[in-house]
């Protein structure tokens, strides 16, 4: 009896918190959804459809605008980004979990202090270098720069991931004669291959994510990516048009909801390990 | 690692080194991005920040010592924006302790749901922070808000609130989607400590009749307070230099009431092309950074818990 009323309580305390997170969401669904003379009428009730609902803020969006391009272009970086972060992040965690010397260790520092680095402290002097390099407007700019938002974490990852491989495994094909670059990938790479899709997930979703950078790089609208179109591109001067811009809100969460799905579980296992235990 | 610098080596030398070598060279691609991409630029904003570099003026820029912080000193506006900074940087980050702590505490209670439950509770996080933001900016909106519609129907006021329109509304307007955007985090992380604090303490507790308040404060709240102050601190640096959930909601308006350090660099470096003076205004980030990382790094020395 005890326990069932407890249960009850807890939910009649999580329902309001899940409201609160999930509503803006469901509001991006009406919204995209509605025809036009239902969003702005305001004798309707705002919370369901008044009148049949329509795709044609969708048909808009992918027809009328550059969504599939802007889409195209976070797609494009997101994948590249999360690509070199595995490259670069692989063989360092590597080597920070089996060599301890000063010189690691400090590397190893540096890397965790460089994570706590904010982009709104370096976003002024990198739009700046990027524009000596011609890089201004161009996606490489930002496959570039996002790497150093997602090595330094997907490093100490690794590291952590790596000390639980045994060493006798590396001096096992050491003695076969295996040179680094062919253990980390007969033996590492096989072994890690849970932790490498998560670093990768993880610097997709990071990437798909970012703002300030992009939109501090990117100002022609054939090269934003999708979270910066959205809140320049669709908006044009002080007009909203709110079904379109709810459906390519709506449609650019779809990625990172579906990538950290596939991650939500190491991540999730990954920090609450300690319960098992 | 067997180039030719090691020929010219002893092969004793050369036996010790190999390794480290390995090591360094596995490091180095991380290392040099690291540097090239932070520690440069960094350097380049000090730089930049003593001198009068303009988006508009092709020569290179020219040394003036600290008359951009000089400048900033009397600065009406960048007063305001420190001002409204701490303000912002506290209140979301107590709210997100709040959420979050509440959060964690009702899905550990759960028997039965918690995945479905933590998965709803995760997705502010997980969605692209500026597209939900817009999703906020109409749920704002002064004539078609659903909150006012709530209001206004329940009788509870007569006409509709001016979310982002009105100083003190705007300002926690941007705390609360701040803090809807991360209290998932702070709740998963907290969560995690939960699970992680031993029964027997609370079976101990319960032979001694300590009651429900009494187990929270002096067993839950204690075991927490490690994953605490990292949440704290981490989150102090990231709500403290919070860019996209103000930028798209006020632009730092009205008047300047939500201009915070981020925004204001934003506008007077890449808008307005005063590069030099946005250096400065992102240097006063920098105290900030520098006590959080140490405190930081000097916690994780005592407790590998991150």
């Amino acid at each position: 009896m005890h326990r069932k009323s407890s249960t009850f309580f807890t939910w009649l305390l999580l329902v309001p918190l899940l409201i609160f997170a999930l509503f803006p969401f469901y509001w991006m669904t009406l919204t995209a959804l509605k025809q036009d003379a239902d969003l702005y009428a305001s004798t309707n009730n705002p919370f369901w459809f008044g009148m049949a609902p329509t795709l044609d803020h969708v048909r808009f969006l992918l027809t009328e605008t550059r969504f599939l391009r802007w889409f195209a272009n976070s797609m494009i970086v997101g994948l590249c980004v999360a690509g070199i972060t595995v490259l670069v992040a692989l063989p360092g965690g590597y080597a920070l979990s089996r060599y301890n010397f000063a010189l690691s260790r400090a590397l190893g520092i540096g890397m965790f202090v460089s994570y706590l680095v904010p982009q709104a402290l370096l976003f002024i002097p990198l739009s700046r270098m990027l524009n000596d390099l011609g890089l201004r407007d161009s996606l490489f700019a930002l496959i570039l720069v996002y790497p150093t938002l997602t090595v330094p974490f997907c490093t100490w990852f690794m590291m952590g991931y790596l000390r639980a491989i045994p060493r006798q495994l590396d001096e096992a094909a050491r003695l076969d004669g295996c040179s680094t670059v062919s253990l980390l990938l007969r033996v590492i790479v096989p072994l890690a291959k849970p932790g490498i899709v998560t670093i990768a997930l993880y610097s997709f979703v990071v990437t798909w994510q970012e703002y300030l950078y992009a939109i501090t790089f990117i100002s022609a609208s054939e090269s934003k990516p999708l979270p910066v179109a959205a809140t320049t591109d669709l908006i044009r001067g002080d007009v909203y048009f709110w079904g379109p811009l709810m459906a390519a809100a709506l449609l650019g969460s779809v990625p990172t909801v579906i990538f950290f799905a596939f991650l939500s579980k190491t991540f999730v296992a990954g920090m609450t390990k300690g319960a098992v235990k | 690692m067997t180039g030719w610098p090691m020929r010219l080596l002893s092969p004793l030398a050369r036996k010790r080194l190999a390794p480290h070598l390995t090591g360094v060279a596995l490091l180095l691609p991380g290392f040099l991005l690291v540097s090239l991409l932070i520690a440069w630029p960094f350097v380049a904003s000090v730089y930049l920040a003593l001198s009068d570099a303009h988006i508009r003026r092709l020569r290179s820029p020219a040394f003036v010592g600290f008359e951009n912080f000089l400048l900033l000193l009397e600065d009406e506006t960048f007063w305001r924006a420190v001002q409204n900074t701490f303000v912002f940087t506290f209140s979301a980050v107590i709210l997100k302790i709040g959420l979050g702590l509440a959060m964690a505490l009702l899905l550990f209670r759960l028997r039965g749901g918690r995945a479905p439950a933590t998965a709803g509770l995760l997705l502010p996080w997980v969605a692209p922070i500026a597209l939900s933001v817009i999703a906020w900016v109409w749920i704002f909106d002064t004539q078609f808000s659903p909150i006012n519609w709530l209001l206004i129907h329940t009788g509870l006021m007569t006409s509709g609130l001016v979310f982002l329109g009105e100083p003190t509304l705007a300002m926690m307007s941007v705390v609360l989607v701040n803090a809807w955007r991360s209290f998932p985090f702070f709740g998963l992380m907290i969560l995690a400590g939960l699970i992680g604090i031993p029964r027997s303490l609370y079976e101990a507790a319960e032979v001694d009749g300590a009651t429900g308040w009494r187990r929270f404060r002096y067993i839950t709240l204690p075991m927490l307070r490690v994953v605490l102050l990292i949440l704290v601190l981490y989150s102090m640096i990231f709500t403290f230099n919070e860019f996209a959930v103000i930028h798209v909601l006020t632009r730092g308006g009205p008047a300047d009431a939500t201009q915070v350090f981020s925004t204001l660099a934003f506008q007077r470096g890449i808008l307005s092309g005063n590069i030099g003076e946005a250096a400065a205004i992102t240097l006063f980030f920098l105290p900030v950074f520098l006590v959080v990382s140490i405190a930081m790094l000097r916690l994780s020395g005592k407790d590998p818990a991150p």
